[in-house]
Formats: structure tokens, sequence, C-alpha cells
């Protein structure tokens, strides 16, 4: 079904840590990851979520009791269980008709909401995806690698029938195998468990898998490289969007904001699209990817 | 390919932004403060960009955890 992406909200940590200033020892990898500005949130996934989806809700009076589906995506949740859609339902006071769920995904978590979101709209309404996540909660505070890349954040994107847009390809990838790779689990005594990554591993993954993942989506919808005029890649890290742009062969400019944002997980596509969402052309490449491992690349085409 | 040890010390410490004299083959990850997560990220890029795209066909180059062995996967 045709789609409109009429709105993207975001909230960001409420504590934007000035990288060079704050974390002196971490300035030699500013130049690898590009990031300058990290953001920080005290509270949880779902306090940022809250926020998020009320700056949403507040664009327009009629959206809040005509919301039809709530999609969540995080990896960050406040309790095990409830789902954090249904507790964001809630907080926010949509229509108990509305249908909540979460997907526990992180990088991809996007993409593969904006797939499902786009079918929901056959049958609902306004169709909502939050994304939140709170990584730096998980993260060692010597560990450089990853206090020096990870954002907490939230945002809500908003999807309507007004046919503006057509999934025309997606493409997927998904390899548990590789889970160990980028894992946080689940602490089983009071000593908490902090998120492990293999720096070097997910790497190479995304230099390897990634390129053929956005290949098979550009081979399924007849698109050559050249063609897609709007990139928006998760914002990983400098060093990971140079390669990628070079290993697809993008000879355009791609979108990033890394350097003042950070890497905020699954909604790191979410906020780069809502910095041009008035101003995009006729064809558009998302791709997420990382924990799972996964890869989930969309091509939206104008209608 | 046949790299010598004192390439891949030039090229580790280009990629780590460090001295070439601060290392040596017998140098360990663990020894170098720079030598973390990205360091090892920022190493696999230049044998990439040296070696046309080597980490493609040695993927234990990824875990790899020594100069001495880096030197030994690339010379295999």
């Amino acid at each position: 079904m045709a789609f409109a992406i009429e709105a993207i909200t975001y909230a960001l940590g409420e504590k934007a840590i000035d990288i060079a200033k704050d974390f002196p020892s971490f300035i030699p990898v500013m130049s690898k990851t590009g990031i300058r500005t990290v953001h920080e949130s005290e509270g949880s996934a779902l306090d940022l979520a809250e926020k998020s989806l009320k700056q949403l809700l507040g664009l327009d009076p009629a959206l809040h009791g005509s919301v039809g589906a709530l999609i969540v995506v995080t990896q960050s949740p406040e309790n095990l269980l409830p789902s954090a859609a249904c507790s964001l339902q809630y907080r926010c006071g949509l229509a108990d008709t509305v249908f909540a769920f979460d997907i526990g995904q992180g990088c991809s978590g996007f993409v593969q909401a904006l797939v499902l979101g786009e079918k929901l709209l056959d049958t609902h309404e306004n169709v909502i995806i939050v994304c939140t996540d709170t990584y730096r909660q998980k993260l060692r505070r010597s560990d450089r690698s990853t206090m020096a890349v990870f954002s907490d954040a939230a945002s809500a994107v908003w999807l309507t029938r007004r046919p503006v847009w057509n999934i025309t390809a997606q493409s997927h990838f998904s390899n548990g195998g590789g889970g160990n790779l980028l894992m946080q689990k689940v602490p089983k005594g009071l000593n908490p468990e902090y998120l492990q990554m293999s720096g070097a591993d997910v790497f190479l993954f995304t230099k390897n898998v990634v390129p053929i993942v956005v290949s098979r989506a550009l081979a399924q919808g007849k698109l050559a490289v050249s063609e897609v005029q709007n990139w928006f890649f998760h914002q990983a890290s400098k060093l990971v969007l140079d390669h990628l742009k070079g290993a697809i062969g993008i000879e355009t400019d791609i979108h990033t904001n890394l350097e003042t944002i950070g890497n905020t997980v699954s909604s790191s596509i979410p906020i780069l699209m809502s910095a041009s969402l008035d101003s995009l052309a006729d064809v558009m490449c998302l791709c997420g990817f990382g924990v799972g491992l996964s890869c989930s690349t969309a091509i939206v085409t104008r209608e | 390919m046949k790299v010598s040890p004192e390439q891949i010390v030039e090229e580790i410490a280009t990629a780590l932004e460090i001295s070439p004299n601060s290392i040596g083959v017998a140098t360990t990850s663990s020894d170098i403060e720079e030598w973390d997560s990205l360091g090892h990220i920022s190493i696999l890029s230049r044998l990439d960009a040296i070696f046309d795209n080597v980490t493609e066909r040695i993927p234990e180059l990824a875990s790899a955890a020594s100069v001495g062995e880096i030197l030994k996967l690339l010379n295999q």
C-alpha cells in the first residue's frame, strides 16, 4: 500500500556530552567515529519514547484518538514484561483499541518496523513507529569504543495511507550465529551485564554483508546505485559509513548526522530522515544493520 | 603476498596513529591503549586499503591480537 511519512519527532538524551571536553582520552578516536557529541539520558527508554511520541501527538489534535497501530522498536526495555508498546499506549493515553506490540531489534529495527507498518495501514488508519534505546546505560564507562559512539534517543514516525511512497523492494539478513559479537546478557545475579561488542568482527560484517543486502534490494527494485537519490544508512560510525559508501559504489553524498547526534541505535535512521523529510527526491534507500547480526534494507519510491 | 615485519609495524602504527618505534612484532593489543576495538577496526581498514581487501580473504584478522599474529596471517 502507498503511504506517507507525515512527521518524525525525536528526543535525545537530556545530557549532551562534548567528547573532547568531557572525555579527553577519547579524542584520538574522534577522527574514526566522526562523533563530537553524544547524548545521555538518566531516565528510561520508555521516558524518552513518551517524550517523542507526545511531541508527535501534539502536531495534530486529531491524531491522538485515531492511532490504529503502535510499533515500538527497542532493545532497552524498562521491564521484561509487559511490552514497551503497551506501557507507552497507557502513558500517552492512546485508545485501548490500538494494536500495540514491540520489535526487539536494534539498528535494523526501524526498517523492519516500516516494512510491517506499511502492511498494517491496510487495516489501521494511522500507524506510529516509536524507536527508543538507552544503550549508554549498558556501557562500561572506560570503553571508549562504545562510550564515544552511542547516544540515547527515541523517535516517533507517523505513517498514513496518503499515497506518497511505496516500498518497491526489500532485502533482509539475519544470522544469530554472530549474535555474540554484539550482545548484552540478562543479569543472573546482582552484577550488571554490560554490552559486549567485538568491533572488528562487526566491522567485517558490515563491510562484507551489508553491501550484498543493499545490492539484492537494488536488483529486486531494478535500480542502479546511481538511481538512488537519498541514502539513509544506520549511523554506526564514520569509518563504517565511509567503507559502505565505497563498497556499494555510491558517488553522491549520503545523509549523515553523526557529528552532533552520535549513534542512536534504532532511532538513527528516523532522526536522520527528519532533517530532510520535506525535501526528499523520488528514490531512497533505507538500510539498518547491526545487532543480531542483522541487516534490513528497503527501497522506497515516490508514488 | 610476502609482508615484512617492518612493513606491518609501519602500517599498524599508521592505523593506530602512534610511532612505529613504539611497537614491534611481539606487541599485543593489550600493550597499547590505542589498540582497542576501534583501533582494531582502523588496522583492518588500513590492511584492506594496502593489501587489496585482504580481510575478505582472511577474516581471522578480526580476532588477531598481536602484530606477530597479523603478520603470520598475512604471510600464510
